[in-house]
């Protein structure tokens, strides 16, 4: 073999090698492993906004999820700009195994869902995030922000260690690992599972083009 | 040619660091990182603000480095210019430091590890210290 050809074949295998190696990384990298996956309806125990009996967005979700404390405005924005076309649920889904105060933060808004402020305590969790993430022992913090939304201290502190809100806080959970959900914020539009749009402008366009997909409505009561 | 072993190993290896800081290239670019994993974790250290340089992601200059360093090394097999390699040799300090600081970064900063990036930080360190062994022969040689 001439030394010529012998250079062209070993810099063409070069850059062919690069090349089908970009392309495998790139399927690798925009992979979709959640495409179809699919999640309980939404039941009388779930936290809902919005309209029922319209389609419904499912968030699972962490209180001590960075990523989820990001999306908290996103989705706040958009179960208000949707509220007369969708219906919202949230169901917990706390990451124990990386986040400590995650399970208590859970405990704690499901306490207040008790006394009629879940929303309420959901919200300021998300919004104080930062504030009681690292603490050691969160409970005096969130018995904090019971006071601040007006609820019987003495109530909330019982609740949280109650049974029933543990039970409730357990199975959101299940509920999501029986859908295989591995990480938080996860979305399911009308029970199936979508991707997580980057930004408030393609949570919309997602949100649209699903809409218009699914004019059709499949909640249980 | 005597560091004919040692190129083969770097080029395998700067081979490998492309795969890698391509795949984190495409997954800052696809925008689908804000997540917090069970296995992985929360994807802090990919979306924090010193994954960015001037606008681009830094795993972009990651990959470009080490496909560089691929071409460069094939160019010395090629060729067998010692000059071409001494550079390549000389440019794996960059990949160097590049790398520790960003290690620096993970542990001090941020105080969370990317799985992906510390793969770039062995793949780099491992080239630096052939590149620094290729230089260190190459000084002896002239010596004696």
């Amino acid at each position: 073999m001439h030394t010529s050809n012998k250079r062209l074949y070993m810099w063409t295998g070069a850059v062919l090698i690069v090349l089908i190696a970009v392309f495998g990384i790139y399927k690798a990298a925009t992979y979709d492993s959640t495409a179809g996956l699919t999640v309980s309806a939404v039941s009388s125990t779930d936290w809902t906004k919005g309209t029922p009996g319209k389609p419904v967005l499912i968030e699972y979700s962490d209180f001590q999820c960075p990523a989820c404390g990001a999306y908290y405005p996103v989705v706040k924005q958009i179960v208000s700009e949707y509220s007369g076309r969708i219906q919202f649920s949230y169901r917990h889904f706390p990451l124990y195994e990386l986040h400590k105060n995650a399970l208590e933060a859970s405990y704690a808004a499901q306490a207040a869902g008790k006394q009629g402020k879940f929303w309420e305590m959901h919200d300021k969790l998300f919004e104080r995030q930062k504030d009681w993430s690292d603490l050691d022992d969160p409970k005096s913090a969130f018995e904090q922000y019971a006071k601040e939304l007006g609820l019987n201290v003495d109530t909330f502190k019982k609740d949280s260690t109650s049974t029933d809100v543990r039970d409730a806080v357990a199975q959101s959970r299940a509920s999501g690992e029986a859908a295989d959900v591995g990480g938080t914020p996860s979305f399911f539009f009308n029970g199936k599972r979508f991707q997580n749009p980057p930004g408030l402008e393609a949570f919309r366009a997602a949100l649209d083009y699903y809409l218009s997909q699914s004019p059709v409505q499949t909640t249980s009561k | 040619m005597p560091n004919k072993k040692t190129v083969w190993f770097m080029l395998a290896l700067s081979f490998l660091g492309f795969l890698d800081a391509t795949y984190l290239t495409i997954k800052h670019y696809a925008g689908t990182a804000l997540v917090c994993n069970i296995f992985s974790g929360c994807d802090v250290v990919t979306t924090s603000k010193y994954s960015e340089i001037l606008g681009q992601p830094i795993a972009l200059l990651g990959a470009v480095y080490y496909l560089s360093m691929f071409f460069f090394l094939l160019y010395y097999l090629d060729t067998q210019k010692a000059r071409v390699l001494s550079l390549a040799a000389y440019a794996t300090i960059t990949g160097f430091i590049a790398s520790m600081s960003l290690m620096y970064i993970q542990f001090f900063v941020l105080k969370a590890l990317c799985e992906y990036c510390v793969f770039s930080a062995l793949t780099s360190t491992t080239l630096f210290l052939c590149g620094a062994t290729i230089l260190w022969k190459s000084k002896r040689l002239r010596d004696d």
